[in-house]
């Protein structure tokens, strides 16, 4: 018999043991998906789009083609970490290229980006794919950088970043106000959480029909879900969240494995929006694949919850809010540009494949969405197709979040 | 005022168009990036040469631009350039750059095709907008009731905006209606399909949250001085389910793990507070809660004054007396001995007892 969570914190409250909570969800895989936002905009000449002998776009000096399989960078001897990490993991990655962003505004491209729309009330995609899960976690997206548009699914989205959700997990926030109170031990915080639980779930179950009861019980889901984050946070290593992008997405994927979560969202360090000095952007893209590569090895050693390996449950999805122009400004630096390109490894991703073009000027043509290939007859790429697909890999009707965009099909692995 | 400006940043190039649609967003309810524009390749690579005059002739561009540059002209007095002057500057309205559309997007103040004499004008013809009436009234119902409207309260959306019309564009009389509507007041609703459109609890927003436990305890969660659930920096308001109005711009109405951690921790800092005031012998002035019970009594001993102080701090918490047999009262005995069991301090015990009573759903929901 599968017990739900709510029978099992009944049970782990009357026990004492809050620690009888993971096994509830281990037996139904879910796809989960880290995704990694450069904000202020990459470059994608910089590594993704390379073009060479294009009068129109300049490559950055000392950069070379580098080339893996089907998929082809910008390479060289400042790509090292660039060229290590496709050598290694080009049969899992695909680069999607020419994808429009419909905006060169920061907020906006990013909101267009993130969520398919410009509308402040559309989940962004972690966020759909997290309230849509099956299984329960307890932080079904957790945000430790980088944006988050949570829209009206804001009750799925757990922000870690800045320690503020751990001093209030581990109670330290209560020592560090202007009145700083001392806690009661683990076992009088226990003891606590249960007589307030008590009342929530006698609050729920008077209020069970319709909107109203189903904020009640969001209530009582989630001071379940907070207890066994309580009960589990040294488990998890929860008290240490970290605060570079490293750290961050190693324990995304700890999160993961521990089934706390099914998405995470990581900023990418750096200052990508270079209008001037945009050179930096290749170093920056240095230390991200640095990162990836770590973050793969690390996937690809780490048991699975329902697979043999995490790299077979986890997706990898690395995006910016948009593009840098083709040609260097005055300042040596290039402004904002609406095409722009997305680097997705690992589950579910068809690897060893380019997804989408540019032409000669940096801009997006029309392509086969079965192919990936341009086609004079196919379609625009924009950044919602990138977002309906992922949803798909997530096991998600797309229909139901954004109706009519269609699939980018030559992504997935199935094809 | 001008702090709405820095909020929706519009330089160089962009002429103010940010601003534009902010106010078209906000006060008409038409946000321009909802439309669905498509570019072809030929308006693309228009706007690849040159932007402007792509914007100025390309037919795409101009079901657009042609109404939301007129607008975004009236905003260069909020307008500057990054100098050594900078915030000055952006916080100062400088009507000394009114003309400066002539120098960006070349478009004259004008709204829906009526040119336009500066921001008051602007404001009038705003007003006298119906979108206008139908918009506000929206966002206060929706804001009020905690709900996205649908179709089918079209009907009662027009009454309030009636209320509204008729009390010249005032917003007191539309939230009066919208409080005494019966809907608003419906402990419960029978019919399943409206049930789930309209809720019969509403959640408090974080600030909400900080002034009601403050109102209770006397209470202020602030750290070096800054009040923790209000500082959008912070963080703990978006973890309450609030906004910081960059990335999250929409309130969670549903309490996400965010929400019980900061009711949970803002309830224990909270109970210390009034603990540690309420039982100090030495107090001289009265009590903020605890008046019932000193620093000697137990459950043991003081039955009587325990039952009186935890009925007081329902009743005070969530203004719902408890019921003559209610289970709160021996629970809340039994909760204060087994914490008194483990820690030993009368003001733990009746810290911790008073953190949960604030951890209760009434102080979460109306």
């Amino acid at each position: 018999m599968k017990l739900s969570r709510r029978q099992l914190v009944s049970g782990s409250l009357a026990l004492g043991a809050a620690s009888l909570l993971p096994s509830a969800r281990a037996e139904v895989g879910e796809r989960k998906f880290l995704f990694f936002f450069a904000g202020g905009g990459w470059d994608t000449t910089a590594v993704f789009d390379p073009h060479y002998g294009s009068e129109d776009v300049d490559m950055e000096e000392d950069s070379e083609l580098g080339e893996v399989g089907n998929l082809d960078f910008t390479g060289g001897p400042n790509r090292q970490r660039v060229s290590r990490f496709f050598r290694k993991w080009a049969g899992k990655t695909a680069i999607v290229n020419g994808m429009d962003c419909h905006s060169v505004g920061h907020d906006s491209a990013a909101n267009f980006v993130m969520t398919g729309t410009s509308a402040s009330s559309y989940s962004d995609w972690p966020t759909l794919i997290a309230a849509s899960s099956r299984n329960d976690y307890p932080m079904p997206h957790v945000v430790f950088s980088g944006p988050a548009f949570p829209g009206t699914r804001g009750e799925t989205v757990v922000r870690a970043g800045g320690g503020r959700l751990i001093s209030l997990l581990n109670g330290a926030i209560v020592g560090q106000s202007d009145a700083p109170a001392p806690l009661v031990s683990s076992p009088a915080d226990r003891i606590a959480d249960a007589y307030a639980y008590r009342r929530v779930a006698r609050y729920a179950e008077a209020r069970m029909e319709g909107l109203g009861g189903a904020r009640a019980l969001s209530l009582q889901d989630n001071l379940e879900r907070a207890m066994e984050l309580e009960g589990r946070r040294f488990e998890a290593g929860l008290d240490d969240l970290g605060t570079d992008m490293r750290a961050q997405a190693l324990q995304a994927i700890e999160l993961f494995r521990l089934g706390l979560s099914r998405t995470a969202m990581v900023g990418i360090s750096g200052g990508w929006d270079t209008h001037a000095n945009n050179v930096r952007q290749g170093m920056q893209f240095e230390d991200f694949f640095a990162v990836l590569d770590e973050v793969m090895e690390r996937l690809s050693t780490t048991p699975g919850t329902y697979k043999p390996w995490m790299s077979d449950e986890v997706t990898i999805v690395a995006l910016s809010e948009f593009g840098r122009t083709p040609l260097l400004n005055g300042g040596n630096g290039k402004d904002h540009w609406p095409f722009s390109s997305a680097l997705v490894v690992g589950a579910g991703v068809a690897g060893n494949r380019r997804v989408g073009a540019t032409d000669e000027g940096l801009v997006g043509i029309p392509v086969d969405f079965a192919t990936g290939l341009a086609d004079d007859n196919g379609d625009m790429l924009g950044c919602e197709n990138l977002g309906v697909t992922l949803l798909r890999m997530a096991s998600l009707d797309p229909g139901q979040f954004l109706p009519g965009v269609a699939e980018l099909d030559a992504l997935k692995a199935s094809v | 005022m001008t702090t709405l400006w820095m909020r929706y940043p519009s330089m160089g190039g962009n002429a103010n168009r940010h601003r534009a649609n902010a106010v078209s967003r906000l006060l008409l309810c038409d946000d321009y990036l909802t439309r669905p524009i498509v570019l072809n390749r030929a308006a693309v690579d228009q706007l690849t040469v040159d932007p402007e005059d792509a914007i100025n002739s390309n037919a795409t561009c101009q079901s657009c631009h042609s109404t939301l540059d007129p607008l975004s002209a009236h905003f260069f007095g909020f307008f500057h350039v990054d100098d050594e002057e900078g915030l000055r500057l952006a916080t100062t309205y400088l009507p000394e750059n009114e003309q400066d559309w002539m120098n960006y997007s070349g478009r004259e103040p004008g709204y829906f095709g009526k040119p336009t004499n500066g921001l008051q004008e602007l404001g009038q013809l705003i007003a006298e907008d119906p979108r206008f009436a139908q918009c506000a009234v929206r966002t206060m119902v929706e804001g009020i009731t905690q709900r996205q409207l649908t179709s089918e309260d079209w009907p009662v959306l027009q009454e309030y905006v009636q209320v509204f019309e008729d009390n010249g564009l005032t917003v007191r009389p539309v939230v009066k209606a919208i409080l005494m509507s019966e809907l608003y007041r419906a402990g419960r609703i029978t019919d399943e399909a409206l049930a789930m459109r309209v809720p019969t609890v509403r959640t408090v927003s974080p600030t909400q949250l900080a002034s009601i436990i403050e109102e209770i305890t006397q209470y202020r969660w602030t750290f070096s001085g800054v009040d923790g659930m209000s500082a959008p920096a912070f963080g703990l308001g978006v973890l309450a389910g609030g906004i910081d109005g960059k990335f999250v711009t929409v309130p969670s109405f549903e309490p996400g793990v965010g929400t019980t951690f900061v009711q949970e921790r803002l309830a224990q800092s909270a109970a210390w507070e009034v603990t540690t005031h309420d039982l100090d012998p030495g107090r001289t002035e009265g009590a903020i809660l605890l008046a019932y019970v000193t620093v000697e009594d137990r459950p043991e001993t003081s039955r009587a004054a325990f039952d009186q102080q935890i009925r007081y701090l329902y009743e005070r918490v969530t203004g719902l007396p408890l019921g003559k047999g209610a289970p709160e009262v021996d629970e809340m005995m039994a909760l204060w001995t087994e914490i008194y069991a483990l820690e030993g301090s009368v003001e733990k015990s009746w810290a911790t007892v008073l953190s949960v009573i604030l951890r209760d759903p009434h102080i979460l929901f109306y």
